[in-house]
């Protein structure tokens, strides 16, 4: 046997080809599925990535800011590559590049001597820091390096450095979102509620949303009603921004006075409850205003509710436009009916995302039939199910909290779907050899 | 590719869920539908 070079290798090992057949037959079958399913210290191709990457992108959504990431070098590379590769688009952040004398020595030198490069050569506005997993398990203390970092002189003393503790090895991309934002709003806004302040705009929150789309769609809507709004870390233009022949290190972001004047806000609206429970909870304490959590606005009974919920809370009816576009919808959906009534879906992904996907499918008459989540709760898993009981095509349908798209794979083997919904990660799942199966999966991806 | 460009969300989202779903669903047809279908699928 020889390797490209043509040099000579040992195998370590010698497996038949008959025997790679059988292996291949047997991950296909239910004795392979109750053994997949028995497994409990071991995650495979989970559909969430960890909290840091979240973090990453709430920093991202802000004007000047450059995330920076305490801990190693490969771990802020993981981020910006999986943002690089999802938008295709630069994704600029700083990393203190701790190593091995780091971890041993704690990371404070790594952390005062990175502020002070990226600040005298990136010139941000904002610099938010979050954490990999190296400083959360040695207990890096963040407050006290970051007030020694400002007495030092490493950054001037009225620079925003908002922080977050986002350990990788615990929660997601979602949890580290939330922290990440609510240290930038904390950050922002300390100091500037005004009494009997009120800025009459609308703050809205997407949680987390990686669809560039999504946050120009709620731009429009809002612009159809004439609603003033400040929308808190908007993305769309930092991985959406024209290509013209000028590089912008730092492309769009909500400004940051807008962000410290949203504490005075008319009301403010989160459209992403998992991805931003704990900022959430902290806004009802400290915002002025009034305050709104609801789902995701997939499908139309969600989007009804929120363009209800927006003309309630600024007084202004439903426009005429967004009217028309609702009867193309349902014109849309009558067409599409006889594709997809009755189809089984297998759908996986954020919690929120799942939400709207099941109420989606659910209007079509289609059978949200495999629920996958693979950081969920069992908070989680009862509004699934409460969904589900609402329609009569919600009968068969099964939720798989905290399983990965391992399991997927074996759920789709041995009881098959049409289709699938989630992000790109379930392409394996879904490369289904037709030929070892009766089933037809199909990939329809948001990622 | 740059599926991140098209919203999802909204009825304009609904709309683009819709068509990107049966497209799917009428391109299996397409390919694996005998020619009587083949020519029936618009």
């Amino acid at each position: 046997m020889a390797n490209n070079l043509g040099l000579a290798v040992k195998p370590v090992t010698e497996i038949s080809v008959e025997e790679v057949e059988r292996v291949a037959a047997w991950i296909n079958t239910e004795e392979y599925k109750e053994k997949n399913f028995a497994r409990t210290s071991l995650v495979i191709n989970p559909a969430h990535a960890c909290q840091p990457l979240g973090a990453e992108l709430a920093a991202h959504g802000f004007e000047g800011s450059l995330p920076f990431v305490h801990g190693s070098q490969g771990c802020a590379s993981y981020y910006r590559s999986t943002m690089n590769r999802h938008f295709r688009e630069p994704a600029p952040a700083v990393s203190d590049s701790m190593t091995e004398d780091g971890a041993v020595f704690g990371g404070q030198n790594n952390l005062h001597e990175a502020l002070e490069n990226a600040y005298a050569i990136y010139k941000p506005k904002m610099m938010p820091i979050f954490t990999s997993c190296m400083p959360e398990i040695i207990g890096d203390d963040l407050t006290a390096f970051i007030k020694n970092a400002k007495n030092k002189g490493c950054v001037p003393h009225d620079f925003p450095l908002p922080y977050a503790n986002t350990p990788s090895f615990n929660g997601s991309h979602i949890h580290g979102y939330d922290s990440m934002l609510l240290s930038i709003l904390q950050t922002l806004t300390e100091g500037k509620a005004v009494e009997g302040r009120c800025t009459g705009k609308l703050n809205l929150i997407a949680g987390f949303d990686a669809n560039t789309g999504n946050y120009r769609e709620y731009k429009r809507i809002l612009k159809e009603f004439g609603i003033p709004y400040t929308f808190l870390a908007d993305i769309s233009e930092t991985f959406d921004s024209p290509l013209d022949g000028h590089y912008r290190i730092y492309p769009g972001g909500t400004k940051l006075d807008d962000a410290a004047d949203s504490i005075n806000g008319k009301a403010t609206l989160t459209l992403g409850p998992y991805a931003t429970a704990k900022t959430f909870t902290w806004i009802k304490d400290n915002y002025a205003g009034k305050h709104v959590s609801m789902s995701t606005p997939f499908g139309v009974a969600k989007t009804d509710n929120f363009l209800m919920k927006l003309s309630e809370l600024f007084g202004k009816p439903v426009p005429e436009s967004l009217k028309a576009e609702r009867g193309r919808a349902v014109d849309l959906m009558t067409d599409a009916h006889q594709y997809i009534h009755g189809k089984k879906f297998a759908v996986y992904g954020d919690p929120d995302y799942l939400l709207g996907y099941v109420s989606f499918l659910l209007e079509m008459g289609a059978v949200p039939y495999h629920i996958l989540c693979s950081k969920g709760t069992k908070k989680l898993e009862k509004e699934l199910q409460a969904l589900l009981d609402t329609s009569m095509y919600g009968k068969e349908g099964k939720i798989y909290i905290n399983k990965d798209l391992w399991h997927l794979r074996s759920l789709i083997m041995t009881d098959p779907v049409d289709a699938m919904i989630g992000e790109t990660h379930g392409k394996f799942a879904a490369r289904t050899p037709r030929s070892r199966s009766s089933a037809s999966v199909s990939r329809f991806s948001t990622g | 590719m740059n599926l991140h460009r098209i919203p999802l969300i909204g009825y304009q989202g609904t709309m683009n869920m819709l068509s990107t779903i049966c497209n799917k669903f009428i391109d299996i047809t397409d390919e694996t539908c005998d020619d009587r279908h083949f020519e029936m699928m618009r």
